[in-house]
């Protein structure tokens, strides 16, 4: 199991509580480390802006990125995560409430290893936290630099 | 006494010198004994008559008177014996003679003559004759019998035998074979005790020729008198007319002369051609016509014919008439004798006939001369007699027409008497074909003025000019009128003084009227073109005005005069002179076609006028071209035409803005949808999600009541988030492109209902389909369509026991007979007075207890017709189903 970080690009504050009682709920032990827009998401990663010092080698495990972010949309974010050698494998889920299909076709075209909805009630979010931890950091075999 | 003496003396010398005569000849002693004792005696006679003495005695006397007796006996005995051998010796003579002639005769005899033994009819003797008739030399034919040279021996010998004195024809042949017709003659004789028969032969092959020459030359004679007589009884040309009869006559002839070719041939009007009327081969039985012969190819022949004669040509090749054809004609036709006989019409030479023999020479016989110019004769008579009738029926035709022409032709005398008038004259003056108007006068039918007209002006110029021609008038029977031209025609009798008028009256009432209809049409057409508000200018080819209408001179405020004999170019405006040239030297190279233009005038009082014109260049009457030009003001409709153009400018211009501010508004809106998928959803999820958490982990926390409203809390945020996908599902709905094929609504339809089951196996619903309903539409869009519809009848036939759904379509009302499809259930139905919130978004018929649902389907279903241009609408009533109606398309 990755130990490494998970790093959630969210900018509402009660999805980011709900998801901290979903990671919770299921045990799920690793860091959960939240970037609260776009261009933070990037300074975690580069090591940049209040994140400066950080080590950057250690890539999170999984970054769950929403698309609606002030500062840096999502799909830019995605975009410069691809556009770096340090990053470009990095494993990248998009957790958004968007089901328009330019944002999934969008979504896909910049890099996103997986679409995932948020789903409305707490229950489903809950299960659904749980199985995308136990997919990509138990059963999914990771780039090299992402492991731990 | 003495003539006794001398007469006894006579007679006794001559019978001396006969019997002297007679023994010089026949040496015969007799009678020389005779001679001499006739001689003594008159001697002694003569002595004593002239009285010599001593010859006589005295008894002398006596004795001479005893001896008379003796001496008369004596003289009668030698007149007898010197007759009787007189008689022997003619007897001798005349048998030496005869044995000369008969041998002459048979040897010179022209005839062959063949003396035979009767009874072996072999050969005894043959004339000279004979040996060459039959070719033989005597030796040969001495011993052969008669048979041996007879072509039929048993007719021979029979006849021989018979002894027939004449045998009319028999044939022999000669040594060499050759058979020749023979007639014999015979008689028998006998010499000795041997019995002889004499044949006269007579070669009489140049008699059978000439008897069969005759014969044939009969036949010929007869052929040709039947030929004539078969031509002058023919009524080909009566019937079937002059070709036809001249086709008759060269068949005749060639039949009749048996020749292979006959053809008439006739001069042109210059003599210098003889035209092929007809050619009539025997041998093919075939007509032709229209081959040509010219003079200056065959000079002599035409020369020949100037002769008037008939050419008789027996080696056509080296007659000097014709040998000019040897090469060209006669030789490639195989021709070898011709007989042209000339063809004469009224003494004249109009042409020939010819007549061509192919193969051998051929000898013309003067009968056939003869024949050739009868046949040449029956072509003068058929030419002559076509021209007769020709004449005949062009006098026939002029009589027709004097009587059929609805004209009045009359003859009248110069003093006035009308003699003859046709039944146009009478038609016209009312007078019955029965009256008899030989007495008729000019007067009776002019009326006074006419009547002066004909004494003072007709008349005398008549007298003068041999004609004159005019309008005037008759009086009818009935006293009205009637309006005629006139021709009146004097006709000169031998000295030159006219004695009668011919006259040719025709009735121009009609065109009178028409005239006078003409006068008012032109009247009313000069009224229209003055004064129709168009302007009419008819301009040459420099652009001079040679005419313009008095509305089109006035409109500009000229007068018809001022305009006249100007270039049309000064009423345009300055700017366009140029261009109207132009435009009008183009319009002159292509006269008839309709040219149109606008451009600006200049009113006299310097207002502009815009103006259209219709250009037309055509020929006038004196060949040289004219512009016609048709041209109205458009001055109002070009101010109204750029007063619309501004509008649409403005228009234009508005559109494109209120395009933006649309496109801004679509982005809104889709900004809007975006927001509420993230927004809105994000509060709903944390309020649900809380909720969840605090049922979740602080349930034991909560009483009853607190945690009831938990639940509803969580149920209406649920809630919420359903209408939320509904309406972005909505919204995703209205901006989707549409991209059209032909769908098979039927097949969809089906597929759709398939589905439907799943939801709930134990339902009885029973689908009926309209098989094979297809429309170009956007495949996506319209799957939805009918998922809802039908999704609809199936939740809302939930409660029937035995439902049923049926897809169709109907055939609208009105003139296009549009294509409607309709989805009919037989569930609840619903109430007709609320079926205008049937398709509000939002909006439902029935409460959520009842049926499931967040009343955005039918508003889906609207949108999604509605942009493929059609129309959505229901029926149904309360308990009773519901049918929903959806076209595509205008």
């Amino acid at each position: 199991m990755n130990q490494n970080a998970i790093l959630l690009v969210e900018d509402n504050a009660d999805d980011v509580e709900l998801a901290q009682l979903a990671f919770e709920r299921n045990r799920i032990t690793n860091e959960l480390v939240v970037a609260w827009d776009g261009a933070e998401a990037l300074d975690y990663l580069f090591g940049a802006g209040i994140h400066s010092g950080r080590d950057v080698d250690r890539l999170p495990a999984l970054m769950l990125l929403d698309l609606k972010l002030p500062k840096l949309n999502g799909l830019e974010v995605l975009r410069r995560v691809r556009a770096d050698r340090r990053t470009e494998l990095m494993p990248v889920v998009i957790l958004t409430t968007s089901q328009v299909e330019q944002d999934v076709s969008e979504g896909y075209k910049s890099g996103a290893n997986s679409f995932v909805v948020k789903p409305l009630g707490f229950e489903q979010f809950s299960e659904l936290i749980k199985y995308l931890s136990k997919y990509w950091l138990e059963l999914n075999e990771p780039p090299p630099m992402v492991r731990g | 006494m003495s003539f006794l003496h001398i007469l006894s003396f006579g007679l006794l010398a001559t019978a001396s010198v006969w019997f002297v005569t007679l023994w010089r000849r026949h040496k015969d002693w007799g009678i020389a004994f005779i001679a001499l004792t006739a001689g003594f005696i008159a001697l002694h006679e003569f002595l004593e008559l002239l009285g010599v003495p001593g010859v006589g005695s005295p008894d002398r006397e006596r004795f001479f008177s005893r001896e008379i007796p003796a001496r008369l006996l004596a003289i009668g005995v030698a007149y007898f014996l010197s007759r009787s051998l007189h008689v022997r010796e003619q007897l001798e003579e005349q048998l030496r003679l005869g044995d000369l002639t008969y041998k002459g005769i048979f040897e010179a005899a022209s005839d062959a003559i063949l003396v035979l033994d009767r009874k072996s009819l072999t050969i005894t003797d043959v004339n000279r004759s004979g040996c060459e008739q039959y070719g033989y030399q005597r030796e040969e034919l001495i011993g052969k019998t008669i048979t041996s040279l007879s072509d039929e021996p048993e007719k021979t010998a029979e006849s021989f035998f018979l002894g027939l004195d004449r045998i009319p024809m028999r044939y022999h042949k000669q040594k060499n074979g050759i058979v020749f017709p023979v007639e014999i003659v015979a008689s028998n004789f006998s010499q000795g005790n041997k019995e002889y028969r004499v044949g006269i032969i007579r070669d009489i092959s140049d008699r059978v020729n000439v008897s069969q020459q005759t014969r044939l030359r009969e036949d010929q004679l007869k052929r040709h008198n039947e030929a004539l007589g078969q031509l002058s009884r023919s009524t080909v040309l009566e019937q079937k007319g002059l070709h036809a009869a001249l086709r008759e006559i060269t068949e005749v002839a060639a039949q009749a002369l048996d020749v292979e070719r006959v053809s008439l041939w006739l001069f042109d009007d210059n003599r210098s051609r003889l035209v092929c009327q007809d050619l009539y081969q025997r041998s093919i039985a075939e007509h032709s016509d229209g081959f040509e012969l010219l003079e200056a190819d065959y000079p002599s022949y035409f020369a020949a014919l100037g002769e008037n004669r008939t050419i008789t040509a027996n080696d056509a090749h080296t007659d000097a008439r014709t040998k000019e054809f040897s090469a060209t004609y006669l030789t490639p036709l195989g021709i070898s004798s011709m007989l042209d006989a000339p063809v004469r019409l009224l003494g004249r030479n109009i042409g020939v006939v010819c007549n061509e023999q192919v193969g051998q020479i051929r000898r013309w016989s003067p009968e056939e001369e003869i024949f050739a110019a009868s046949i040449a004769d029956f072509m003068t008579l058929a030419i002559e007699a076509e021209e007769r009738q020709k004449a005949r029926r062009s006098v026939e035709r002029l009589a027709e027409i004097l009587q059929l022409t609805t004209d009045f032709v009359g003859i009248s005398k110069v003093d006035g008497h009308s003699p003859f008038m046709n039944g146009g004259g009478r038609k016209m003056l009312g007078i019955n074909e029965y009256e008899n108007i030989a007495d008729l006068q000019v007067r009776d039918f002019l009326p006074d003025s006419a009547w002066k007209i004909y004494r003072e002006e007709a008349l005398p110029l008549v007298m003068i000019d041999g004609v004159w021609a005019g309008e005037t008038f008759l009086r009818r029977r009935d006293g009205s009128e009637l309006a005629v031209s006139q021709v009146l025609i004097g006709h000169r009798n031998d000295s030159g003084k006219i004695e009668y008028l011919s006259t040719i009256m025709r009735d121009i009432s009609d065109r009178k009227r028409g005239e006078q209809a003409l006068r008012q049409s032109e009247e009313r057409f000069r009224a229209l073109y003055e004064d129709n508000p168009s302007m009419y200018f008819i301009v040459d080819a420099n652009g001079i005005v040679l005419s313009v209408n008095r509305y089109g001179a006035e409109h500009l405020g000229y007068r018809v005069k001022e305009l006249v004999g100007k270039s049309v170019l000064g009423v345009f405006h300055e700017d366009d002179k140029a261009t109207v040239a132009e435009r009008f030297q183009l319009c002159l190279q292509q006269p008839d076609k309709i040219a149109e233009w606008e451009f600006r005038k200049i009113h006299k009082k310097g207002s502009l006028m815009w103006v259209k014109e219709y250009v037309r260049v055509v020929e006038s009457h004196d060949g040289r071209p004219v512009a016609l030009i048709v041209c109205d003001d458009i001055t109002e409709q070009k101010k109204t035409e750029l007063k619309i153009q501004q509008l649409n400018a403005e228009l234009e211009h508005r559109v494109a803005e209120r395009t933006a501010q649309l496109q801004a508004a679509n982005h809104e809106l889709e900004a809007f949808s975006y927001s509420v998928s993230h927004d809105l959803r994000a509060p709903l999820r944390a309020i649900s999600g809380f909720s969840d958490a605090l049922l979740a982990d602080h349930a034991d926390r909560l009483d009853e009541q607190g945690l009831h409203y938990l639940k509803r809390i969580n149920v209406a945020s649920q809630r919420m988030g359903h209408l939320i996908d509904a309406l972005l599902s909505l919204s995703r709905i209205m901006r989707k492109e549409l991209h059209f094929s032909d769908v098979n609504l039927s097949d969809m339809a089906q597929q759709v209902m398939a589905e439907l089951p799943n939801q709930n196996p134990k339902r009885k619903v029973e689908f009926v389909v309209q098989p094979g309903l297809k429309v170009s539409a956007d495949p996506g869009l319209i799957r939805i369509v009918l998922e809802n519809l039908i999704g609809n009848a199936w939740k809302y036939t939930a409660k029937r026991e035995q439902a049923k759904i049926e897809f169709g379509s109907i055939s609208l009302p009105g003139d296009h007979h549009q294509q409607a499809f309709l989805v009919r259930d037989n569930g609840v139905g619903f109430d007709m007075a609320y079926t205008g919130q049937l398709f509000r978004v939002f909006q439902r018929l029935h409460s959520k207890k009842e049926f499931e649902g967040e009343g955005i389907g039918l508003t889906t279903v609207l949108r999604i017709i509605q942009r493929h241009g059609g129309k959505v609408w229901a029926e149904g009533s309360v308990g009773e189903g519901a049918c929903f109606y959806f076209t595509i398309g205008a």
